[in-house]
């Protein structure tokens, strides 16, 4: 029997509009931009930069599917589950929505630090959008499930962090909506509990009937809990379909093909002498790859330019990787090696040589960071995604395949008797 | 299908969803609940701050403004003079300082949920009325203590009074919410703003100070025209003056429909911006 769609997304755009320099926009600066505005437009034209953060994005989810939503920072996953959601307004398009929805963007939303932990899971699941008669019920199960017990009438202040999590994710787990909006809540907490939400998303995806739309960076989350995968790029919605298949053109897709992504990152800080503006992976022999192997020699290569036009002194170059689920792996400065450049051309590429590549299968995230003389010059979180394939990297003619860990160790091993 | 949900760009401002504002009622009782908890939670004195604060604010003016500088108030002992005029004040001034600062207050929760939002600025007004409590209870006390005779209807219109002092300071707060999201700085500039609202307000001198622009005061500054009719009725000074309490009224429905106007107009970008 065909499901009928619960909810239709038709022609969504979203539009924002950037000001850089200024987060804080402030009574002051309208009445002291009044002048600038009579005369000319540049005032406004400066602060009304504006960008496309959706772009006609059209499609149709039938009742009881997982829906999973991938893409990169920035590709606009989390903006299209905040109009679904309606926190913020679609500046074009209509979404029809049947039934109940409830949304986790985060989990504790709300939760105050003075109330005591029995105080907040009612106030948590009001917010939440639960009944109170709802939470009532519930509320055994709900301390059972974050195992706080005795510390349930105590202010949250005084929780641990664990605790804190733990009574947040039991809150969220025990909503019952039909239709469930979930943004990457499963990134908290310490390994046993990752796993154990994700169980717990699991029973609550699987659930009959109950129509979930997912967003998420853990591909081995969205490969297990959803039935159908979006993939976003920039704003445009690029492909529909099974897992496995959407899965795969998003890793494989990860050529640092037509444009460079970093130079557009709007998520950077720093004073800008140096830029960090586009990234790439190199092989052994100096060819251009779309993945690398575990155990390979190859070269991260960072291109940068200098705004000014000006060669830069006294410049510290260092980037992050971290797993998909955003665990930190290492960080790697020139200055970690004593190889700062004293005299940095106003424009080229900062070069970096794994000997070895000691990272397992999987997608990795690049932060990126510069420093020139004392102070920041650019920052760039979530730079750029790379992919690695199972390789040998122990040298010992088959790949070890291990999916335990994202790291590999150099060593060997030998046994010595008593 | 009762449960149809549809997003689109732009909502007409006064088109009021009603049924999801009345399915949201339990949230609504929480944030109301939430912010009377905290608020007493935070402060050392907690229940006592509530009864002492009028109390000692009444003992500093009367010594200041009565006795000091003599201040006219009607042939009404000053103590009980100046404290009416605190009790429409500080009910008006807390809940309209609340009503503005509620987007930012609920910043965390409006960037996560849904919910209506015009529920932020009313839920966090109506927490005040439960500081009415003890200070209604002095005022019987003081009525009892100078021996006041007060008139059956002054003491009817009480409620109605406080209902007024509600609907306008949610007005003003809902139109200054938005305003206060968009400009960070409009926060320090808010409690000055009350401040001289309140020398505007006739708390420490009488109504009859203005002379023969009063009447035209109390119509469009509905906590004067309060203060003015409870004083005048508990103590008998004055009849009822009718088409001005008329017309006071009327502009404070005037005020919560411009208000609401303006936030429901705003509401769809708070969230772009906070």
């Amino acid at each position: 029997m065909r499901q009928k769609n619960v909810i239709s997304v038709a022609g969504i755009s979203k539009q924002f509009s950037i000001s850089s320099d200024d987060q804080y926009y402030t009574l002051r600066d309208f009445i002291s931009d009044i002048p600038g505005k009579l005369f000319t437009n540049a005032v406004r034209k400066k602060r009304g930069e504006k960008f496309w953060a959706l772009k006609d994005v059209s499609f149709n989810i039938k009742k009881g599917e997982v829906l999973g939503m991938i893409g990169r920072n920035g590709a606009g996953k989390s903006t299209l589950l905040k109009i679904m959601a309606r926190i913020v307004p679609p500046t074009e398009g209509t979404i029809t929505i049947d039934g109940r929805v409830a949304s986790m963007l985060e989990i504790g939303t709300g939760f105050n630090s003075e109330l005591t932990g029995r105080e907040n899971i009612f106030l948590n699941g009001a917010i939440l959008g639960m009944k109170r008669a709802e939470i009532k019920r519930k509320f055994k199960d709900i301390v059972e499930f974050s195992g706080i017990g005795k510390f349930l009438d105590m202010p949250v202040k005084r929780y641990s962090s664990g605790m804190h999590v733990r009574l947040a994710f039991a809150v969220a787990a025990h909503l019952d909506p039909e239709i469930l909006l979930i943004d990457e809540v499963l990134a908290v907490g310490d390994m046993a509990f990752q796993r154990k939400s994700l169980r717990k998303m699991q029973s609550i995806a699987r659930d009959e009937g109950r129509t979930v739309v997912f967003v998420s960076h853990n591909m081995t989350a969205i490969d297990s809990l959803c039935s159908r995968v979006a993939l976003l790029e920039e704003g445009n919605l690029v492909a529909v379909g099974k897992p496995r298949e959407i899965i795969s053109e998003y890793i494989t897709d990860f050529v640092p093909d037509d444009t460079p992504k970093i130079r557009e990152n709007k998520v950077r800080a720093g004073n800008g002498k140096v830029r960090i503006v586009d990234f790439w992976i190199e092989n052994g022999r100096g060819k251009r790859e779309n993945f690398v192997r575990s155990g390979d020699v190859c070269f991260f290569i960072f291109k940068y330019e200098c705004p000014s036009g000006e060669s830069q002194r006294d410049v510290d170059m260092g980037f992050s990787v971290s797993t998909a689920m955003e665990q930190p792996l290492f960080l790697q400065y020139t200055s970690f090696t004593k190889q700062e450049v004293d005299n940095c051309p106003a424009s080229g590429k900062f070069v970096f040589k794994f000997a070895k590549l000691p990272l397992a299968k999987g997608q990795y995230n690049l932060n990126t960071r510069v420093v020139v003389g004392e102070s920041e010059a650019d920052y760039v979180v979530g730079a750029a995604s790379f992919n690695v394939e199972d390789g040998d990297f122990y040298g010992a003619g088959i790949p070890v395949g291990q999916n335990h860990s994202p790291m590999y160790v150099d060593g060997d091993w030998e046994v010595r008797s008593d | 299908m009762t449960d149809r949900i549809v997003i689109k760009p732009q909502t007409r401002p006064l088109d009021i969803n009603w049924s999801e504002i009345w399915e949201s009622r339990d949230l609504f009782y929480y944030l109301t609940w939430r912010d009377i908890k905290v608020r007493y939670k935070q402060t050392i004195l907690g229940v006592l701050w509530i009864v002492l604060q009028p109390l000692v604010s009444m003992v500093v003016f009367t010594i200041i403004f009565g006795n000091f500088a003599k201040i006219s108030s009607d042939n009404i002992p000053y103590p009980i003079f100046v404290f009416i005029g605190l009790l429409f004040w500080n009910f008006f001034s807390s809940a309209l300082s609340s009503a503005s600062n509620s987007l930012i207050s609920n910043e965390n929760i409006l960037k996560k949920v849904y919910f209506p939002r015009i529920m932020a600025p009313i839920s966090s007004t109506l927490a005040h009325i439960v500081d009415l409590i003890p200070t209604l209870v002095i005022l019987v006390g003081l009525l009892v203590y100078y021996r006041a005779v007060p008139t059956i209807l002054s003491l009817a219109l009480l409620p109605l009074l406080l209902l007024m002092m509600l609907v306008s300071a949610l007005g003003v707060g809902m139109f200054l919410a938005p305003i206060n999201a968009k400009f960070r700085d409009v926060r320090y500039i808010l409690p000055f703003f009350i401040q001289l609202l309140m020398f505007a307000t006739p708390v420490i001198y009488p109504t009859s100070m203005f002379g023969g622009t009063s009447q035209w005061i109390r119509m469009i500054n509905p906590v004067a025209e309060a203060i003015e009719i409870s004083r005048s009725g508990f103590f008998g000074t004055r009849p009822m003056d009718w088409p001005t309490f008329g017309v006071s009224i009327i502009f404070s429905l005037g005020v919560f429909v411009t208000g609401l106007y303006y936030f429901r107009l705003k509401e769809n970008s708070f969230v772009d911006i906070l």
